[in-house]
């Protein structure tokens, strides 16, 4: 009883729907798949807190692990637990320090994890237990703290990976768990992490609850009966489907009655002529892509065309198709699916980034691309090159740039006859956001509404309903403020990446979009100049035989366009360009501040006049006649005030910025805006602002929609929309025919199943084999023993599939930390796994030698599993990899190496995961059991009371080594050291020589890689 | 003894079993000739190798039981080269796979007479090739050493590296980026900073 209530108490805050969704889980587990932006955060704190306020009663017992979480996630569902009970923050506060905090995810560094952690599972928490916020358990807490953990806490964040080893190492068991909550259901497979945690608490544990979320619809449209596949692999039987046009929540965010409307208006901007330009350029050479595709025959054409060309999907639509027949596609096909990705990007790029970052991006891109690059090659490739640098200067006769300039000065420097002229081109959002801010400040929105400052303009809607929230009485969570005290931040710029909000921010500080560009462009042409300075002649070595194709082809290109016979034509920076950009760089460097101010000056004209123009269209859902016209308004409304410094100053006061990466979705309940500029479109942060509306009906919000004209941006936001309808459609489809087993039923055979499965004589059926195992079992020594059915298997490699699939075929797994080795199938048989891509990387690496090298030092038979992927085609590589010649770089080549220098080395080459199963099995038959201790201690080398060093679970930084090892002048004898002397590659590079030295035992070694971590890096672009 | 005489030492020696053998006839690169061997080819002096085909063991699972049995510890090396020629892999493959293990001889597989000949050639030819090309010995240029340090990091590409190395100017300058500087870098997403970022100041390991 008082529980419900309690439970009713937490749900007020929840708009209906989202209650529904509770109610609706807590009946009956279930799979719940809502559409993106409704508010899953808030559901699962709500679930949390209930679970949290169940503990306090000393009586109850039982865990609750949310499992499956990424880190932005678990940061955003403790920020809504706080904000639910500000009282559990408190609480752990007391208990522990820093880590309470809803950090963001940044801020979290591992460093900090580890005190805080250890402090964490210090307080023993027994008896009835203090509300305290989910902690998480991540491999940085020693097993026995997490031991106490499972024990004391009422809910917990885990490591999918920590979760499963302490469920086999029966740190905490089944039936301590009260229920498992698994959000990013899209990704659970059978032999998932996921699916192998829920097997092993399903399996003895059947009253605790298994509840499951996703918000990402689409990803159950890839494979076939997917939904039900997630279903089957965590026991649940229902599934909730929560689209946006349900009936419930469209009811919840359409507006009340007596609620305000929430305004769109839609900004419909063009892109500048050059950017046109560049656009058009990079779909004509996705187009010749496609037809490059098509032309390869094994690929449906039918569905790419250009329309879909620029969406994310479509690169990846070209591998799944691939996919199956990768090793036989053609090493230029390949490349043309590489270059689709490439140019989708920068697509992207071209609409994300200021012109000076796109042309440096560009550039880089161009020396990074080697020769077997499509695109580059392309006419049109040569277009973009030069309309992107055409967006930041020109190359002019000096004269003409003299008369352009009208400076004197740079006449008379230009020795070369050319000289550098900024062009600077802004992009047309910034000035668009300027002037919705600047509107919005002079209609005195953003001013406090006491200060006598009484608008006597008559605006719209907007400012009657202003002072509807002034009214008294309405609840606080309508966010109302008192009419003393104006809105903290009344607009909130909402863009894609960060960077883009640094920019913005400094587009609406003091010098405007022109004084960031200036800048940029400064350290552009600084940083080019540089390059050319130092590096004239010996060019870097890398992408040289590029560069000389590219030249030729460049020639080609320009031939072509014979038109173009300006020095800078082919793409590529002439003589005279270098010349040039070197005399504006020593300009720069000189202290001359009025030539700075000059080109502001102008660079600010040519954006006023000859400039982005903007052509706005109103479409708010009311559409009345003053939002149409609402535009206009703000292209007047910016004429003259445009360039007061004062003014511009006080821009940024009201306005606060989020960038969608950061992912802290929170930001419109922490900010509480009046109005949003959505500068990049986000279907899921709309869905969430018509939530955060649907909360307080009583508040005017007005929403600005910018997104360029004819540009893929729009048509993505709609086709996204779109898509999620559809795959919600064949959802519910699919829902009413699906025919699922009791769970639990399901789990009973499959117990069953791995029981048979793991009878012996099923091996000895296998000709060959069997005679020999019988031939063998006639001597009678071991038909007594028991069948050996235990692996050791290391920690890391519960990650991946491996061990679930094995512990489903009813072998016994041990997870352990091992130095050598992945899995131990007996005190002789050391096993270490490679999929393909690990197999190439770590011959790259040289990371297999060193397995191979340790392996065959510490056990008899080393082995290395290659593992194939069970869904594509079993071949090593297609008949196209097979050159004339043999090859240095190919997997034969490296593979033979590594089985001659190690003749003791064995392969199994497995098909899939399952036949991986079934040889470790029939490897174990005669075989003694690994010894885990033994195991977990080889080769580790011995500390000094002659005890092997094992110091409990050591956490590996795996990449970093690796890193490290690739270091010029790192040897195997000198690593370990180093990782002593500097506990993180970000210290080592702050060592001295000296401390170097000691480090490495070695003079030459240490100065070989003190010197190459502080040489220069050679200048690569142009 | 017979054989031991036989052996051209700068050719890969074929046993007479292996007259027509599409194999044969895509060796190219190195020499070979007919030799009285007890293994079917024999790569130098230290390296030898049994061809299966899966096919054939299919029908006469017995067959490279014996053979390998026969072969005993004569070479340092040696290989059971097995040419996959059937659809379902999965059961005969298992059988030869635990032969291989259980006899020490080291299983290759090749999917084409093309691939098995390959496998013999270079068996051949880096019979005295030292291991550098697989310890992560890279070129010596600077680039190429930055690119093959950086790139350990999944996801990060040459483009990426040579924004990185154009924006922080060192090496050392890479690692002791702060978070926000690598996102400043254009074209390298969230995930990449984080990857990055981890990968230069988390410690390389940590005792608990």
């Amino acid at each position: 009883m008082g529980d419900e209530e309690k439970a009713e108490d937490m749900c007020a805050d929840l708009l209906p729907f989202q209650r529904r969704i509770i109610q609706d889980m807590i009946e009956e587990d279930g799979l719940c798949i809502m559409a993106a932006g409704l508010g899953w955060q808030r559901i699962l704190a709500v679930m949390l807190q209930l679970q949290i306020e169940r503990r306090r009663n000393p009586k109850e017992r039982g865990v609750v692990l949310l499992l499956g979480c990424t880190d932005w996630q678990r940061t955003m569902i403790k920020r809504e637990l706080h904000r639910l009970d500000p009282a559990l923050h408190r609480a752990r506060k007391v208990a522990v320090a820093p880590d309470a905090l809803p950090l963001p995810a940044d801020a979290n560094t591992p460093a900090d994890g580890v005190l805080t952690a250890s402090a964490t599972y210090l307080d023993p928490g027994a008896g009835g237990l203090e509300p305290e916020m989910p902690v998480d358990v991540t491999n940085e807490i020693p097993a026995a703290g997490r031991i106490e953990l499972y024990r004391g806490r009422a809910c917990l964040f885990v490591t999918t990976r920590i979760l499963v080893v302490d469920m086999l190492n029966s740190r905490v068991l089944p039936n301590q768990i009260a229920g498992m909550v698994i959000m990013n259901a899209h990704r659970v497979t059978e032999t998932s992490g996921e699916g192998f945690a829920a097997r092993l608490y399903r399996s003895s544990n059947r009253k605790g609850y298994l509840r499951a979320f996703s918000d990402q619809p689409t990803s159950f449209s890839h494979g076939f009966a997917k939904v039900e596949k997630v279903m089957r692999a965590l026991y649940i039987k229902s599934v909730y489907l929560w689209p946006r046009f349900e009936a419930h929540v469209k009811d919840c965010l359409k507006a009340s009655e007596e609620g305000l409307q929430l305004e769109v208006i839609e900004l419909a901007l063009q892109m500048t002529p050059a950017m046109t330009a560049i656009y058009d350029a990079i779909a004509d050479i996705m187009d010749s892509c496609i037809k490059e595709l098509r032309r390869s025959n094994k690929i449906d054409t039918t569905e790419l065309s250009l329309d879909h060309g620029l969406f994310k999907s479509f690169d990846e639509h070209v591998r799944r198709q691939l996919e199956a027949v990768w090793h036989t596609v053609s090493p230029r096909t390949k490349q043309v699916v590489a270059d689709l990705k490439t140019l989708r990007e920068l697509a992207e790029y071209l609409l994300h980034f200021d012109a000076v970052t796109f042309l440096t991006y560009l550039e880089t891109l161009r020396a990074g691309e080697g020769i077997s690059s499509f695109w580059l090659f392309h006419d049109a490739a040569h277009l973009i090159l030069d309309e992107a640098k055409r967006r930041v200067y020109e190359v002019m006769n000096s004269k003409k740039a003299s008369e352009a300039a009208g400076s004197k000065r740079k006449a008379q420097e230009a020795t070369s006859g050319f000289a550098i002229e900024p062009v600077l081109e802004e992009l047309p959002k910034w000035r668009m956001v300027c002037k919705i801010v600047q509107e919005l400040q002079s209609e005195g929105m953003l001013t406090e509404p006491n200060n006598g400052h009484v608008k006597d303009e008559p605006v719209d809607l907007t400012h009657g309903d202003l002072n509807a929230i002034d009214l008294p009485g309405l609840p606080p969570p309508s966010g109302a403020t008192p009419s003393s005290k104006p809105p903290s931040a009344p607009v909130l710029i909402v863009a894609q990446e960060a960077r883009t909000i640094t920019q913005l921010r400094d587009c609406l500080a003091k010098g405007g979009p022109e004084g960031l560009l200036r800048r940029l462009y400064e350290e552009y042409v600084l940083r080019r100049a540089a390059g050319k300075g130092k590096g004239k002649g010996d060019l870097p070595r890398w992408g040289s035989s590029g560069r000389a194709g590219g030249r030729g082809r460049a020639a080609r290109g320009s031939g072509s366009r014979s038109k173009a016979s300006d020095a800078h034509g082919t793409g590529r920076p002439s003589a005279q360009e270098d010349e040039a950009m070197l005399q504006e760089a020593k300009q720069l460097l000189q202290p001359n501040g009025s030539d700075q101010h000059q080109m502001a000056a102008k660079a600010a004209k040519k954006g006023s006049q000859g400039g982005p123009s903007s052509r706005g269209r109103g479409r708010g859902r009311k559409a009345s006649a003053s939002r149409a016209e609402s535009p206009e308004r703000v292209q007047a409304a910016t004429g003259p005030a445009d360039r007061e410094a004062s003014e511009e100053e006080a821009l940024t006061h009201f306005v606060r910025f989020y960038n969608l990466e950061s992912k802290e979705e929170g930001v419109l309940w922490d900010v509480k805006p009046s109005y949003i500029i959505m500068y990049d479109p986000d279907m899921a942060f709309i869905r969430q602002i018509e939530v955060f509306k649907a909360e307080q009906p009583l508040r005017p919000l007005r929403v600005y929609h910018l997104h360029y004209e004819d540009s893929q941006e729009s048509d993505k936001f709609t086709a996204a929309v779109s898509r999620e309808v559809t795959i919600f459609q064949d959802l519910i489809r699919q829902k009413e025919f699906m025919v699922l087993p009791d769970p639990i039923q399901a789990l009973d055979q499959a117990k069953k199943a791995g029981a048979s499965l793991m009878h012996p004589d099923a091996l000895a059926a296998l000709p060959g084999v069997g005679q020999n195992a019988i031939t063998r079992r006639a001597g009678g020594r071991l038909s007594n023993k028991p069948q050996p059915t235990c692996i050791v298997i290391d920690v890391r490699e519960f990650m991946g599939s491996l061990p679930a699939v094995l512990h489903q075929q009813g072998l016994q797994v041990v997870p352990v930390t091992l130095e050598v080795g992945d899995y131990i199938l007996s005190p002789d048989v050391c096993v270490e796994r490679k999929s393909l891509s690990d197999l190439r990387q770590s011959f790259i690496s040289g990371r297999l030698y060193n397995q191979a090298e340790a392996m065959s030092k510490y056990y008899k038979v080393p082995t290395l599993l290659i593992e194939f992927d069970g869904d594509k085609e079993f071949v090593l590589h297609g008949p196209s990899d097979i050159t004339e010649d043999i090859k240095a770089d190919s997997l034969i080549s490296k593979l033979v190496l590594l089985t001659l220098h190690f003749p003791r080395l064995r392969v199994i080459w497995s098909r899939s995961l399952h036949s991986t199963a079934d040889i470790f099995r029939s490897l174990k038959t005669n075989q003694e059991d690994p010894d885990a201790l033994v195991a977990a201690t080889t080769g580790i080398p011995v500390g000094p009371d002659g005890m092997p060093d094992t110091g409990a679970e050591a956490v590996v930084n795996q990449s970093a080594v690796d890193v490290l090892r690739r270091l010029p002048g790192v040897s195997d004898a000198n690593y370990r050291g180093l990782m002593h002397a500097a506990p993180s590659l970000a210290q080592l590079a702050a060592l001295s020589l000296t401390q170097l030295e000691a480090a490495m035992e070695g003079r030459q070694a240490a100065k070989k890689l003190h010197d190459w971590l502080h040489a220069p890096v050679p200048h690569l672009a142009a | 003894e017979t054989g031991q005489h036989q052996v051209d030492p700068y050719a890969v020696t074929v046993s007479r079993r292996q007259e027509g053998n599409p194999v044969l006839k895509h060796i190219r690169n190195v020499r070979w000739r007919y030799g009285d061997i007890v293994p079917d080819y024999q790569m130098g002096l230290n390296a030898c190798a049994l061809f299966l085909s899966l096919r054939f063991h299919l029908l006469k699972p017995e067959y490279i039981h014996g053979r390998v049995k026969e072969l005993q510890k004569a070479f340092r090396s040696r290989i059971l080269l097995c040419h996959v020629d059937v659809e379902d892999v999965v059961n005969p493959l298992a059988q030869v796979t635990r032969i291989a293990i259980l006899n020490d001889v080291t299983l290759i597989c090749a999917w084409s007479p093309q691939e098995c000949a390959r496998y013999l050639e270079t068996y051949k030819a880096y019979e005295n090739k030292p291991a550098d090309n697989i310890r992560g010995r890279t070129d010596e240029d600077y680039l190429s050493r930055l690119q093959a340090a950086m790139t350990c990091v999944r996801g990060v590409n040459r483009t990426d590296v040579l924004t990185m190395g154009a924006t922080f100017k060192s090496a050392a300058g890479i690692m002791q980026a702060s978070l926000d500087d690598l996102a400043a870098c254009p074209g390298i997403g969230p995930t990449k900073v984080r990857r990055l970022h981890d990968t230069f100041h988390v410690p390389f390991r940590r005792t608990l």
